[in-house]
């Protein structure tokens, strides 16, 4: 298993529309489990619902954890998305 | 036959056949079947839904779509199904509070309002199950009144306002946002009408009459004939009222009274002009600050307040100087969370505190005044030394516009909203620093009273014309009256036929109101008698 800590940038947080392209990214890597985690919970990133329900507004740490088949590729991904949310 | 009252109304007569709109889960009476059938019957809405959703276009409704297709949600209402004995309409409206629960301990109000998405959701898989329609108000049929327990903005943004004759709702103050789109469309309406939705059946004959505040559900028949008749007159009266509307408003004593229009963007000063406003006595300001993600430029503000002051041309317009904060919050502004909204940081408060967000409003107007009668009013004013504060910000961005040869009104005028005590009771000493107030009787009104215009549990503490709000608007109306500035009233109570006579006897130079309210305001001056 791989982790990376990275802050949330996004100015309004991680809300629907980057989370529902977050989420297909996760599931574009089958094998791969992804969890998304803040001081509070750990989810997994697979699920809209709950990674909503972190509430990750700017300025929030987060740890992403995957593991599996194609953990490198999935963690990146998962990452640059997230750095990536300019609104 | 039977009649209710309420003290909250639009004015206005109408009648019509009752629309219910019910939004309360009484669909937990279906029957219930074995597990298997109640599986099923949730998996057939979730693959319906699907297919409804997919065929929508639009960034929220893939983000649905994957909510619809997380196995959380799945999980949790087949949960109940399967161990709790529910059956599929009841389990989703339980999963649907568990979801909605998660989202109660996010601390940023944009995040947690996303719960919003999660309901909607559920709302269209449980319309599935049911049969109910999801968004019941496109299916408003012509003449119809709307009986529901409140309206929100996602209700009305689908009606055809042209099919409805009143609203009658529960719950709601003169100040929610039912009122608001009531008198913006010049629709009559009841809100805060405690127990309609237990009188009224769909379909019942209503008579609406928002000038008294009554509905008369199925009336007798001279009932219904003596309204007929009324409202027969109220189309005359109509007529009269706007062939007034570009005459001059005179009061009884001979002064001319003002009527402004209020606006909340560029089609509004164009709507209140073209209906015989003498000006715009309230621009609020805040819709250029959430058209987009971030803060406007000054060059976009310029551009707007310029085409206001010639949509104006010559007319006063009065621009209000941001007021954000408390409840109106701007998520990239960062503000923080408050316990307390209304007694907390907003208005002037956050501009002073934002000296360079604000300078660039200000050299907006400021440049804007070059092509009309602009002038600056500053919200939530309750000291000398914001005001002092605000002025000193104002020359300073004179000086720099000076420095750059750009051209602006030098004796522009600066005036102040009065709407705390503390600014009313300081009204004296304020007039020495301003060119003119205008009465917010919103805020004062609820700050005089420490009553909530949203609780219909204290709404009726909440009255402008009580004799402390009153003597409050006379403290301020007498200091600007000795300091020779004009003084104005901007708020619901300037469109309150019943309070014209007070007002103007208060010595009031003008009064701002709603683009429809304009002509009835004047032939209401024009018609009073000593």
């Amino acid at each position: 298993m791989i982790e990376e800590t990275i802050i949330v940038e996004a100015p309004n947080g991680l809300h629907a529309r980057p989370v529902t392209e977050l989420v297909k990214i996760v599931k574009s890597f089958p094998g791969t489990e992804v969890t998304i985690s803040t001081a509070a919970k750990k989810v997994k990133a697979s699920s809209m619902l709950s990674i909503l329900s972190l509430g990750l507004k700017k300025g929030t740490e987060i740890v992403i954890a995957a593991e599996g088949g194609d953990e490198k590729s999935a963690l990146e991904a998962v990452r640059d998305l997230i750095l990536s949310v300019k609104d | 036959m039977k009649t209710l009252h309420t003290n909250s109304s639009i004015d206005g007569l109408a009648r019509g056949k009752a629309f219910i709109v019910r939004k309360e889960p009484e669909a937990l009476t279906v029957s219930v079947g074995t597990i298997d059938n109640e599986l099923n019957k949730f998996q057939s809405a979730l693959l319906s839904v699907r297919d409804e959703l997919g065929s929508l276009e639009g960034d929220i409704f893939a983000a649905h779509l994957e909510m619809l297709e997380d196995p959380v949600l799945s999980e949790q209402v087949e949960g109940h199904i399967r161990f709790d004995g529910m059956g599929a309409v009841e389990a989703s409206y339980t999963a649907s509070d568990e979801l909605a629960a998660m989202f109660s301990e996010i601390d940023d109000e944009y995040l947690r309002s996303r719960v919003d998405d999660v309901r909607d959701v559920f709302g269209r898989l449980i319309a599935s199950m049911t049969g109910e329609k999801v968004n019941p108000f496109k299916e408003v049929p012509d003449g119809a009144v709307i009986v529901a327990r409140e309206l929100l903005p996602s209700d009305t943004a689908a009606m055809d306002f042209s099919k409805i004759r009143a609203f009658v709702t529960e719950k709601g103050s003169v100040t929610s946002h039912v009122s608001i789109i009531a008198r913006s469309h010049g629709i009559p309406a009841l809100v805060g009408l405690k127990g309609c939705l237990e009188e009224i059946k769909d379909g019942d004959d209503l008579l609406v009459n928002g000038t008294l505040g009554t509905l008369v559900i199925n009336p007798d028949s001279e009932s219904a004939i003596q309204f007929d008749a009324l409202m027969a007159i109220g189309e005359k009266t109509a007529e009269m009222i706007s062939s007034a509307a570009f005459s001059r408003a005179i009061s009884p004593s001979g002064k001319e009274i003002r009527v402004y229009g209020n606006a909340g963007n560029i089609d509004e000063v164009r709507s209140a002009i073209e209906r015989g406003a003498d000006g715009i006595g309230l621009f609020r300001s805040e819709f250029l600050y959430m058209q987009e993600g971030s803060l406007p430029s000054e060059e976009k503000q310029f551009e707007a307040y310029r085409d206001a002051a010639l949509i104006c041309g010559g007319k006063p317009l009065n621009i209000r100087t941001l007021d954000i904060g408390g409840d109106k919050a701007l998520p990239y502004l960062d503000l923080p969370k408050e316990d307390n909204p209304f007694l907390g940081f907003r208005a002037i408060r956050v501009s002073l505190r934002r000296p360079e967000m604000f300078k660039t409003q200000i050299r907006a107007i400021l440049r804007s005044s070059a092509y009309g009668n602009v002038r600056i009013m500053l919200p939530m004013i309750s000291t000398l030394e914001e005001v002092k504060k605000a002025k000193e910000l104002i020359v300073d961005c004179m000086a720099e516009l000076d420095n750059e040869d750009v051209p602006y009104n030098e004796n522009i005028e600066i005036g102040i909203m009065i709407e705390t005590p503390a600014a009313a009771i300081l009204a004296d000493l304020l007039a020495g620093e301003v060119d003119f107030f205008s009465i917010g009787t919103n805020d004062l009104t609820q700050y005089i009273m420490a009553a909530d215009r949203g609780n219909s549990d204290v709404a009726s503490l909440y009255d402008p014309k009580n004799q402390a709000v009153l003597r409050a608007i006379g403290m301020a109306i007498d200091a600007a009256t000795k300091a020779g500035i004009p003084v104005g009233i901007c708020g619901e109570m300037a469109s309150d036929l019943s309070a014209t006579p007070i007002l103007i006897g208060l010595g009031i130079d003008s009064l701002s109101v709603s683009a429809p309210s304009v002509a009835q305001i004047k032939y209401r001056i024009n018609t009073l008698e000593i």
